[in-house]
């Protein structure tokens, strides 16, 4: 019991910071979507002003 | 001290702000790589007595006037962020083009010093400048280095810190407009004038050189498309079914088939864990990440060997050899950068189309890329090509010339629906062939191992938890006896009429297909997952548990599937900002699902009538999806066609 209690809690941790990464990094608009991505910052971000000639 | 790297695209820019940042951003062998501005300070050994330096990496520009939208991103932060010095990269194999963005440059006002990349070309060409006269011309210091072997490099950074240190104004260079002449005439009379008195020796243009002969044959308009093809088999095989291949069957076999899970299970039951954790973190967590890690040494090889196609200057010449049979949908060889890049990621991909001009065609190439196969996918195509297809190596090629039909079919469908003037003429400037660099190739191999081993560990492990969840308990959250009573099974069968027509039976496909929508490696580890719990035999193996889902024909369709409909949530986020409009981002969403769907009922439907000479599973519903779409096309086809006449 005491032993199942510690695994448990060891891998709920591991999956709330493995969670939590991925949620943010999703909200960012980052792309751990994505394996092998190149994109370093971000995906979605970058606003393209209107261009005028 | 912000200082700015700024110039024509395929410069060297981003090879030189890895250099100055030691950061690993990607450098393609081609213009419209970087798309985005990117940040970073510079290392400290090139900072010396300058405090904090940041550089500020551009995208490539022709021009301060924005011609499309990474030009404007240029154009935004010269003017807006006001750098304390522009380094202005300007391309030695390119020197008189490079000039005429450095003449605007220069009238910024901004100090700028001119650091002329790929000087070994410029001298290996026989062109012999005289910088010191040119210096003088421009009123502004010149440094000649070779980002990619970091030469000239700290001479260079100490001009920059010695130039920012000052904070002086640029003086522009004294461009003369003759009456009626237009400015940039001008600016290009003044270059020429300038490179007559500054150019000591010039090469002879007109001489073929080695280079040319090989695009002869290469950019072949008969042999291209087939080399090209043999090509990317080679890489394949070498990758699949030779080293990368080899590596794989270890991690996958040993590693994780056997070392990881005995050793687990063994410490487990020791410390008498109870059973069902147990199988969640054993069969759940590190079998589904497993299965997918296990694909590393394989990811790794291929694009090793990408890189050094890539860098060799080879991928350029697939773009021109591509254009030929794009401008016949509408499209020209500027949409096929996007998709190379996409066989890397598709978000990168789909950020890339950004350096199209025209909208349309913008938009298209945007719901095109997703296509074109990308890393994420590798693991599903070696996993059905190592369990129905051991003896062949043509299955993951044959998935980029299918992928090549699908876009050239769906570039006329959407052309057809959405596209009413002719496509913009293409002109890609062709970097020099070189022998590849290693370096950049390793780096390259370790940038996507990582970010492989980053994913796996976090969304793929999260979903692959969840999956184990979902399947081993019931709605009443006890854990279920028969994984066909569990809350994936539930959620499965809902959705599991839909694949019929594919001849395609279970609410474990249907299941592992919307996993598949997270990431699509999660293919994979669901499937993993899902046979752990029925089987004890690899997941990998020839002829394999697998084997009881599918049989080849139906194996190759469901991998269509699954490779072309609509791609991770990630990808559709990136076509969303691209395309900046969200009923396009659904006519591409619902483009992209029905062009998977019908690509694998095609595969399934004719795959089994010419295989086993009888008709398969779900053929009276496939017939039915076929007529409606084939109707649903006619209806939009003429709907286009009077917006078009009107």
């Amino acid at each position: 019991m005491g032993a199942t209690l510690v695994v448990g809690l060891i891998f709920a941790g591991i999956l709330f910071f493995a969670g939590r990464k991925a949620f943010s990094d999703m909200k960012k608009g980052k792309c751990s979507g994505c394996s092998s991505c190149s994109s370093k910052s971000s995906c979605t971000s970058v606003d393209i002003k209107e261009i005028k000639f | 001290m912000k200082i700015a790297l700024a110039g024509n695209p395929n410069s060297g820019k981003t090879t030189l702000f890895n250099v100055l940042t030691g950061k690993t951003e990607y450098v393609g062998n081609w213009a419209g790589v970087t798309v985005d501005k990117k940040e970073a300070p510079l290392k400290g050994k090139y900072a010396k007595g300058a405090g904090k330096v940041t550089i500020l990496d551009l995208p490539g520009a022709y021009s301060i006037s924005p011609y499309t939208g990474e030009e404007a991103i240029t154009r935004d932060v010269i003017l807006g962020e006001a750098p304390d010095v522009i380094i202005n990269i300007v391309d030695g194999a390119n020197f008189e083009r490079s000039l005429f963005f450095t003449t605007q440059l220069l009238e910024v006002g901004i100090p700028v010093v001119i650091a002329v990349n790929k000087s070994d070309i410029l001298t290996k060409r026989g062109n012999e400048i005289d910088f010191k006269a040119l210096q003088e011309s421009f009123g502004c210091p010149i440094v000649a280095i070779t980002a990619n072997m970091e030469t000239g490099i700290k001479a260079l950074m100490h001009k920059v810190i010695e130039v920012g240190k000052v904070k002086g104004t640029q003086l522009a260079p004294a461009i003369q407009v003759t009456d009626g002449e237009e400015k940039d005439k001008a600016r290009q009379r003044y270059i020429s004038e300038l490179l007559l008195k500054v150019m000591v020796k010039r090469h002879d243009t007109s001489k073929i050189t080695l280079s040319d002969k090989v695009d002869r044959i290469v950019a072949h308009k008969i042999w291209g498309l087939p080399i090209f093809f043999f090509v990317m088999w080679a890489v394949y095989a070498f990758s699949i079914e030779g080293l990368g291949g080899y590596l794989s069957g270890f991690v996958n076999d040993v590693l994780f088939g056997e070392i990881v899970p005995n050793a687990l299970n063994g410490f487990f039951e020791g410390i008498g864990v109870d059973p069902l954790l147990q199988a969640l973190i054993v069969d759940g967590a590190i079998g589904g990440v497993g299965a997918v890690i296990g694909f590393l040494p394989l990811i790794m090889v291929l694009f090793f060997c990408l890189a050094l196609l890539e860098d060799s200057g080879y991928m350029s010449r697939v773009a021109v050899l591509m254009d030929r049979y794009f401008k016949k949908i509408g499209l020209s060889g500027k949409s096929i950068i996007p998709m190379i890049v996409g066989s890397g990621c598709a978000i990168p991909g789909v950020m890339a189309t950004r350096t199209i001009e025209d909208d349309n065609e913008k938009r298209i190439t945007t719901i095109l890329t997703p296509f074109v196969p990308c890393g994420a996918k590798l693991p599903v195509i070696t996993l059905f090509s190592m369990v129905f297809f051991p003896e062949s190596s043509w299955v993951g090629p044959s998935i980029y010339i299918l992928a090549f039909i699908i876009i050239i079919i769906g570039g006329l469908i959407l052309k057809r629906l959405f596209v009413f003037e002719p496509a913009n003429s293409f002109i890609l400037e062709l970097p020099e062939y070189k022998v590849p660099s290693i370096k950049h190739a390793v780096t390259q191999m370790f940038d996507k191992a990582k970010g492989f081993i980053i994913k796996a560990s976090t969304i793929i492990l999260v979903m692959n938890t969840l999956v184990w969840f979902m399947q081993a308990y019931g709605f009443n959250f006890q854990p279920v006896d028969n994984q066909s009573a569990s809350i994936l099974a539930s959620l499965g069968t809902i959705l599991a009429p839909l694949l019929i027509p594919v001849g395609l039976v279970g609410w474990q496909l249907a299941a592992t297909t919307v996993t598949g929508f997270i990431a699509k490696e999660n293919v994979v580890a669901t499937l993993a997952i899902l046979l752990a719990a029925v089987s004890e035999e690899s997941l990998h193996a020839p002829g394999g548990e697998l084997t009881t889902m599918f049989n080849p024909v139906t194996a190759y369709a469901f991998l269509a599937l699954n490779l072309f409909i609509p791609p991770c949530f990630a990808a559709i986020g990136a076509m969303r900002s691209e395309m900046g409009d969200k009923k396009w981002l659904w006519r591409g969403l619902g483009f992209q699902l029905s062009v998977g769907y019908i690509v694998a009922i095609l595969i399934s439907q004719i795959g089994t009538l010419v295989v086993y000479g009888k008709t398969g599973v779900g053929f009276i519903p496939a017939i039915l999806v076929l007529t409606a779409y084939a109707v649903l096309l006619t209806v939009l086809f003429k709907r286009a066609d009077r917006k078009r006449n009107a």
